[in-house]
């Protein structure tokens, strides 16, 4: 009989606000009155409020600062990275503190820029030109790996001879049909148009 | 014309001792095969003593019976049928006259087929006839009548299946073998012939003697020159699947070249394989298309009989064969073939040893 009295899944509805007025009246009349669908109720609220906070994670103090660095006038971009690892990748972006010190123009950093942005560009070329001349030769190769030889020099069976030596050699054996060995032998092997045969 | 000789490293030929002692072999094979004198392949065949009799009688009649007829010959295979209708005129001791009038796909021509051609150099006749005891089920099947004449039917049998392989009617008064059907592994007629017409002891002869059938290359290759020519990279089996089972085997030449014809047969079939060094010019192949064969790339020229022909480790090979479709298959397989490489790995690494070759000063 309590069973049917106490809120079960109403309890949830409830924490939700979903419940229309009366309902929801009647409800915390319950609660009022009976201690474990409170104590249901207040396990409801606080597992709902873990998860409700746990949706929106609060950026960390470091990320913040990074981002808020990135709107900052003064320094230039990095250079991009090479699509191949020739420089460690890591450090595409300066850290907070360090492009504050180094943000004035004309700056030390500044000045070893096209020295080395000079050393990528001829790293690039250099790596560009090696992966033409390697599709050039494996491009060639590819062409030229197109059907497999075999060794020794080119021979043209001759074919009606051999069926003639065919049939010569058959005639010999028992129970042959003389005829059929004698045509072959005058056609150098019955050569017709394919029919339907069977 | 080369006459049958004995190779000493078999100890298979039985030399010709006559038509008793033949017979006696054979009976002897009806009892006893598989025999050490028909091939080192498992035979699986059993016969009765009055069809394997009727058999010889028949191999031997072209000796004794002279005869004149009208015959038709039919063949199939996968692609392609044929059928012909020849005179025939035969002299025991002489020869066998063959006229086929012209078609759409032969003109006239007149064979003459001398007596006693070519022997099997490696069996001999009567071991020839003892394959096909011993690789079928060979059965008298009761007295029919061909042309108006009396004959006895002979079968022989797939083993396993029991279909029938060939079916021979046998002339009861001279042995002459006056009808006779071939039939592959599937039951179907692969090549039929048979006397419309014929009469016994008349012949007029030719009054002019025709073009006659080129005898076999001359040169017999033994068995030590097959061992001879094994160590020298030449491919010589004793036997192919079938089981076919060499009965012959020659040398001729194609230019400064060399051609090793080896002959198998399982006393209904007959292959012939060819060896020739160097690589197939498939270019100037004329009347072969490309295909594949379990696997393998080959060359078919469709007809009667099956030719095909590839290469494969620095030699030739081309097959004709009078065999089912699917016997010529499993031949064609068991052979060596070029190891296809066409992944695109492959290809780069084939590309890339020729491109080295090109810039190598001692290549």
């Amino acid at each position: 009989m309590r069973g049917h009295n106490h809120l079960g899944r109403r309890i949830s509805a409830l924490v939700d606000g979903e419940l229309g007025h009366a309902d929801r009246e009647r409800a915390l009349a319950h609660v009022a009155h009976c201690p474990s669908c409170r104590m249901a109720l207040e396990q409801e609220r606080a597992v709902k409020a873990r998860v409700a906070d746990a949706a929106v994670p609060a950026p960390s103090l470091d990320l913040t600062r990074r981002l808020l660095v990135l709107g900052e006038p003064g320094d230039p971009l990095p250079p991009r990275t090479p699509s191949m690892p020739l420089a460690p990748l890591v450090p595409t972006l300066p850290a907070p503190g360090r492009a504050r010190r180094s943000g004035a123009p004309g700056g030390r950093r500044d000045a070893r820029r096209p020295a080395a942005r000079g050393r990528v560009n001829r790293v690039r070329y250099a790596a560009a030109g090696v992966l033409s001349v390697a599709g050039l030769v494996l491009g060639t190769a590819f062409v030229a790996g197109g059907s497999p030889q075999q060794p020794g020099a080119p021979v043209l069976p001759p074919s009606a001879e051999l069926s003639v030596e065919h049939a010569a050699t058959s005639s010999g054996l028992p129970l042959r049909d003389p005829a059929f060995d004698a045509v072959t032998a005058s056609f150098g092997g019955l050569t017709f148009p394919a029919s339907p045969g069977r | 014309m080369s006459r049958a000789l004995p190779d000493p490293g078999r100890g298979t030929v039985l030399g010709l001792a006559g038509p008793l002692t033949l017979l006696a072999l054979l009976l002897c094979a009806a009892s006893t095969a598989p025999s050490v004198h028909a091939a080192p392949t498992r035979l699986g065949g059993r016969a009765d003593t009055a069809a394997l009799a009727l058999l010889q009688r028949a191999s031997t009649a072209p000796t004794r019976v002279a005869y004149q007829g009208v015959q038709f010959v039919s063949a199939w295979n996968d692609t392609a049928a044929t059928s012909m209708v020849v005179q025939i005129d035969h002299r025991p001791g002489y020869g066998t006259t063959v006229h086929s009038a012209s078609t759409g796909q032969g003109p006239a021509a007149d064979t003459f087929l001398p007596a006693g051609q070519a022997e099997p150099s490696v069996l001999g006749l009567a071991s020839t006839l003892q394959l096909l005891a011993g690789n079928y089920t060979v059965i008298s099947a009761g007295r029919r009548t061909v042309s108006g004449r009396p004959a006895d039917l002979v079968e022989a049998r797939w083993p396993g299946t029991g279909r029938p392989a060939a079916r021979f009617w046998i002339d009861a008064a001279t042995g002459l073998v006056l009808r006779r059907e071939v039939y592959d592994q599937r039951g179907r007629i692969t090549r039929a012939s048979a006397f419309v017409e014929i009469e016994v002891g008349a012949t007029t002869g030719p009054l002019h003697l025709p073009p006659a059938m080129p005898t076999p290359w001359s040169q017999e290759v033994n068995y030590s020159g097959r061992e001879t020519l094994r160590s020298a990279g030449w491919t010589c089996p004793d036997a192919l699947p079938g089981p076919l089972t060499l009965v012959d085997a020659r040398r001729g030449r194609q230019g400064a070249g060399m051609i090793l014809h080896l002959s198998y047969s399982d006393g209904l079939a007959t292959v012939s394989l060819f060896e020739q060094r160097g690589r197939l010019d498939t270019g100037k192949l004329d009347g072969y298309r490309r295909t594949r064969n379990q696997g393998h790339t080959v060359y078919v020229r469709d007809g009667v009989p099956a030719r095909i022909t590839w290469s494969a480790q620095g030699t030739v090979f081309t097959v004709v064969a009078d065999a089912p479709p699917r016997t010529v298959d499993r031949v064609v397989a068991a052979l060596p073939h070029a190891r296809e490489e066409s992944g695109g790995w492959h290809r780069l690494g084939r590309g890339l040893n020729r491109v080295a070759s090109w810039f190598n000063p001692f290549g």
